[in-house]
């Protein structure tokens, strides 16, 4: 049915989704000055945790800190609805640190709702968008599906999962977005009009149980942090842990009805063509995958604090509906468990992000952005600063500014993109630790003092806060000089105890930040020897403690980050002869012959090129002047 | 790069004029004013770079001769490090003996190459003067570069990948536990992990010293006789010292005092190591336990193992027989003659069981029956090297293993210290991505990959 269009208006920019990813673009946009329309097919659920009610985690927390930094949003609508802190990997080095919280999911879209509805030159609209129209390889407006047309210069599509979302329970399949949300229908064969690639992912979700329902007797309760530390550098006040989880476990009567129910498995039937997430696998994936394992570990998470749900982690399934519920209730706790909501598969539609450029714009149509799931990621965290990444570009480039581009040096979101822009992906991708080749540097705990500066520049920083950070680590510069130049007070009980833990010699008139650098030695305990420190506050110290003892190892790797910047931009000359290379690989001396880099950055980045070959490379240009 | 010093007769053997002895290194300087004493005076730091003075040259007190001396000054030198180079009278007894006289003032033997090495290494030459150095020296031979850098097909290619593949297991279970806290990851033992890393850094070293296998400027081939007491060692040694076609001279070796006798041949130097001890009476079987005859075969790139013919095998033959077995597995290369001695007496034990694989040859070291033929056999070894001996590839190899050997030791020191994971595991990480230099592969997505292979983790 041909629907009659109208005039909507007229905007600067329009994000198409108000997730994770829409909601940053949005206020980015916003914040900066651009007039920005917003559209979400349900003004209910923006901002909406369709699968984990949680935020961060390892290597997403960083993200969380990252963009809490630059001006983003998401770390501050955490604190306001966090309801269990904990701080992964403690003990296991300040680089590994990461940040999770609990979030009372519905207080978070409200809360989200709220912010965006307040916020000046931002304008959200409950509807679907149909349509990109583009004149010229340029975006020029959008349409939903009621008609209206907004004539528009930029574009940002955050769909997440809806994207022709269709939701697979067993045998069943229907179309449907998350969560029980509408689909979004024919956007998606708008854009490959584009020309764009457009491939299809999956992802799945457990199951959601009453509490009342669940038999905690014996499962282990697993509390918050007593020490919170928050996700936004911003949030002065005193959070409190309001909320626990538990731990449970499958055992082999789980694993033999899963076994047993294989064939009805739209992933082991064929059903599922989506390609899913190796890391986030469902548990008949588990179970086959590691078939002599006799149980599998699941979290019991509340979903918020004025809700009875409970999602199970851990168990995410497409099986069908009865087979689902002979499986969860054969788990410790959960025998008479009461089902709210079914675990699904969903498959959607997203875009091959080596399409776009490392400011998320598409190579193929200018004003065009991409931003979360839509690029092939995964994740809360990953989608949000996508999505500020995308609105400030999207705004930078109206407003004639330069392009915003964060390096893989720079911290894990512009490893983030790197990834994504350049190398792609096969499934959806989820941010982790091991793909930062800079954890010492790149700290959760630093982000402010990597990023804060740029996020004040961008203006979506506020000065208080920037003046806050300035202080905070002009104290710290202060803090480590005193440390050094201060000898600690004698005392032979802790000298001895320090001897005993390290091995080595304590003389008299050691320093106090040789002491500080020991094994085992914390800022905290060293009062004893230290009796005229200032007072000050936590985090301050918690950067002292650290720049103090892993000083060396932090140099070292910002040593590697200079030398791998000094290399990538050394100048391959135009007319060197790539296959008279004797001691290089055939088919790196025809990728680089054809390619023709300009330096040895561009070269490492040549797919078929790999770091051997760069190594002999550079051996054949001036070798060793690194 | 702050090497130790090295030094090297730089001259060919045999008869000539002049004969050059060249230093280099850290403490090149300071060796050599111990040795060469200049008609100025002045000391080699304060003479002009590049001017050849004359001098004495001194083995402790004894005069050995009047020859001439030129320093270079780092970076301008051949290798790159502080240099000198001392022009004495030609012929083995006199550079021999000012060879000597440098290994006790501070300085090291050269291995085959290793001032080339160095050069690289800092960067003096470039991959085709490199090439050219090899063409230059081995003009009969012509230089042969593989074009295998990343794909290597090799054993030592295979034996890196091993290697870096331990590594990358322990990189991808830290990882594990750390992306995936609370997932119940066991979290890796640190005592294994630092055994391990020991482990690979062991087999790096060993494969490093199989990468300079070159036919460059040999200093000789070290060679190790192994067998049990009374097996006619010295004897062998003695006959073979003596022999007429060998000229003899002592060379003080290495910081540990070990005595180095070497005779020279037609196609190279052969240098008998470790011969101190048993070179004194036939009988010193306290002195050499199984643990020096171990550490010279480690040295070794030519082993004789010995038995008594006219006597029963014994248990110390077992052992030394294992040994060097042993050190056949990790090093093929290593050429091992297997001598049956005491043909004299009637040979009554074949010795069969031990090193089955190598034909026997027979000899009596009290008559010299058959040393002929054994000296023969060893010449004739002296000949053949690694035809796949790619210098410049083998230099990138040395740097390569040098750089993830110090990462190595550097992170088993950070793990003694009770530093955190994090720590180490980019340590790890380090490790792998420098071996990945010459597999060619990423460590990232190996990572990645392994994690999920290996461990059941994510939700």
């Amino acid at each position: 049915m041909q629907i009659t269009r109208y005039q909507a208006g007229t905007y600067d920019v329009a994000v198409i989704g108000l997730g994770h990813a829409g909601i940053e673009a949005a206020l980015a946009c916003a914040r900066m000055g651009l007039r920005t329309i917003a559209f979400t097919i349900n003004l209910d659920s923006v901002g909406n945790m369709p699968c984990n009610p949680a935020i961060g985690g390892t290597a997403k927390g960083h993200l969380v800190r990252e963009l809490d930094a630059l001006g983003g949003e998401m770390g501050k609508a955490a604190d306001d609805c966090c309801i269990e802190y904990r701080m992964l990997n403690r003990g296991k080095g300040p680089a590994v640190y990461s940040l999770r919280g609990q979030i009372d999911r519905v207080k978070y879209r409200e809360r989200m709702k709220a912010t965006l509805e307040k916020t000046e030159n931002l304008y959200i609209v409950q509807a679907e968008v149909v349509e990109l129209l583009t004149e010229d390889q340029k975006v020029t407006g959008v349409v939903t599906r009621t008609g209206a047309t907004y004539d528009v210069k930029a574009a940002i599509i955050c769909t997440g999962t809806y994207l022709e979302g269709s939701v697979i329970i067993g045998e069943l399949s229907y179309e449907s977005g998350p969560d029980g949300l509408f689909p979004s229908k024919g956007l998606s064969a708008s854009l490959a009009k584009t020309g764009h690639t457009l491939r299809r992912f999956k992802t799945g979700t457990p199951p959601r149980v009453n509490r009342s329902t669940v038999d905690f007797t014996n499962l282990e309760i697993q509390t918050g942090d007593e020490d919170i530390e928050p996700f936004s550098f911003s949030t002065k006040e005193k959070k409190e842990n309001l909320a626990v989880c538990h731990l449970t476990y499958t055992n082999p009567t789980t694993h033999q009805i899963i076994r047993d129910n294989l064939h009805r498995s739209p992933l082991f039937s064929g059903n599922i063509k989506g390609i899913g997430p190796r890391y986030c696998p469902s548990i008949e994936d588990k179970v086959v995958r590691f078939a002599d394992k006799d149980r599998h570990q699941l979290f019991v998470e509340p979903m918020g604090l004025d809700t009875d749900e409970l999602y199970i982690q851990g168990f995410s399934s497409s099986m069908p509906e009865e087979v689902q519920l002979q499986m969860l209730h054969s788990v410790e706790g959960m025998e008479h468990a009461h089902v709210q909501r079914s675990a699904y598969a969903i498959e959607y539609d997203c875009v091959d992000p080596r399409e776009l450029y490392p400011t998320l714009e598409s190579k193929l149509i200018s004003g065009l952005y991409g931003a979360g799931q839509f690029n092939g990621s995964s994740g809360y965290e990953e989608a949000a600063v996508q999505g500020f990444v995308a609105g400030v570009n999207a705004a930078n480039k109206l407003l004639g500014r330069e392009p915003f581009v964060l390096m893989r040096e720079d911290g894990y979101i512009g490893t983030l993109i790197d990834d994504l822009t350049d190398k792609g992906t096969n499934e959806p991708y989820r941010m982790m630790t091991s793909r930062s080749e800079y954890r010492l540097i790149n700290r959760q705990d630093n982000a402010d003092q990597r990023l804060m500066g740029i996020g004040h520049d961008l203006g979506l920083v506020s000065d208080e806060t920037y003046k806050d950070m300035l202080r905070k680590y002009a104290l710290v510069e202060d803090e480590i000089l005193r440390l050094e130049k201060t000898g600690a007070r004698f005392d032979e009980e802790f000298f001895k105890a320090v001897e005993e833990k390290t091995g080595g010699n304590v003389h008299k008139g050691v320093k106090l930040a040789d002491l500080l650098r020991r094994p085992g030695v914390t800022y905290d305990e060293l009062a004893v020897v230290d009796p005229d420190r200032p007072t000050l506050p936590r985090d301050v110290t918690q950067e002292v403690e650290i720049a103090v003892k892993y000083e060396g190892y932090i140099k070292r790797e910002r040593e590697k980050v200079d030398k791998v910047k000094r290399l990538a931009k050394r100048i391959l000359p135009a007319d060197l002869d790539y296959m008279s290379m004797a001691t290089l690989r055939l088919e790196a001396r025809q990728k680089l012959a054809a390619a023709k880099p300009n330096t040895i950055g561009e070269a490492s980045r040549i797919s078929g090129v790999s770091p051997a070959d760069i190594s002999v490379l550079l051996l054949y240009t001036e070798q060793g002047k690194a | 790069m702050d090497r130790d010093t090295i030094c090297a007769i730089a001259s060919p053997e045999g008869r000539g004029a002049i004969g050059v002895i060249r230093i280099s290194g850290r403490d090149a300087f300071a060796c050599l004013d111990r040795v060469f004493y200049a008609k100025s005076g002045k000391k080699a730091a304060e003479r002009v770079p590049r001017d050849m003075v004359m001098g004495k040259i001194y083995h402790g007190d004894r005069l050995v001769d009047e020859g001439m001396c030129a320093v270079f000054f780092a970076p301008a030198s051949y290798t790159g490090e502080n240099s000198a180079e001392i022009y004495c009278h030609g012929g083995r007894v006199v550079t021999r003996e000012i060879l000597a006289a440098l290994l006790e003032s501070g300085c090291r033997l050269a291995r085959g190459g290793e001032f080339t090495e160095r050069a690289f290494l800092n960067g003096k030459m470039d991959l085709a003067a490199a090439e050219a150095v090899e063409e230059l020296i081995d003009a009969a031979n012509p230089v042969y570069v593989s074009t295998a850098a990343a794909n290597l097909s090799g054993r030592f290619g295979r034996r890196i990948r091993e290697i870096r593949d331990e590594l990358m297991d322990v990189a991808a279970h830290y990882a594990a536990c750390l992306d995936y806290a609370d997932e119940g990851v066991e979290p890796p033992d640190p005592q294994a992990v630092e055994e391990k890393m020991l482990r690979a850094e062991r087999e790096l070293q060993k494969l490093r010293a199989g990468c300079l296998d070159g036919k460059i400027v040999r200093e000789g081939a070290p060679v190790a006789i192994v067998g049990r007491t009374n097996s006619g060692k010295s004897t062998l040694l003695n006959y073979i010292l003596g022999y007429d076609r060998a000229i003899v001279t002592n060379i003080a070796g290495t910081t540990r005092d070990i005595i180095e006798e070497s005779i020279s041949l037609k196609n190279g130097t052969l240098r008998f190591i470790d011969t101190a001890g048993f070179r004194e009476t036939d009988d010193p079987v306290e002195r050499i336990g199984i643990e020096r005859s171990r550490e010279s075969l480690a040295r070794a790139e030519m082993v004789l193992m010995l038995f008594d013919g006219s006597t029963a095998p014994s248990e110390e033959d077992r052992i030394s027989a294992q040994a060097v077995e042993n050190e056949l597995k990790d090093r093929p290369n290593l050429q091992v003659f297997k001598v049956i001695n005491k043909q004299d007496k009637g040979l009554s034990f074949g010795y069969e069981a031990f090193l089955p694989e190598l034909d026997p040859l027979y000899i009596s070291a009290e008559t010299g029956e058959g040393v002929d033929t054994l000296l023969e056999s060893l010449e004739e070894s002296l000949k053949t090297g690694s035809d796949e001996a790619d210098l410049v590839t083998n230099l990138r190899h040395s740097d390569v293993i040098i750089r993830a050997s110090d990462v190595l030791s550097a992170t088993v020191a950070d793990q003694r210290m009770m530093m955190t994971d994090d720590v180490i595991w980019s340590g790890v990480i380090s490790a792998c991505e420098i071996l990945g230099e010459i597999t060619g592969d990423e460590v990232k997505e190996d990572m990645i990959q392994r994690i999920f292979a290996q461990f059941c983790v994510g939700k």
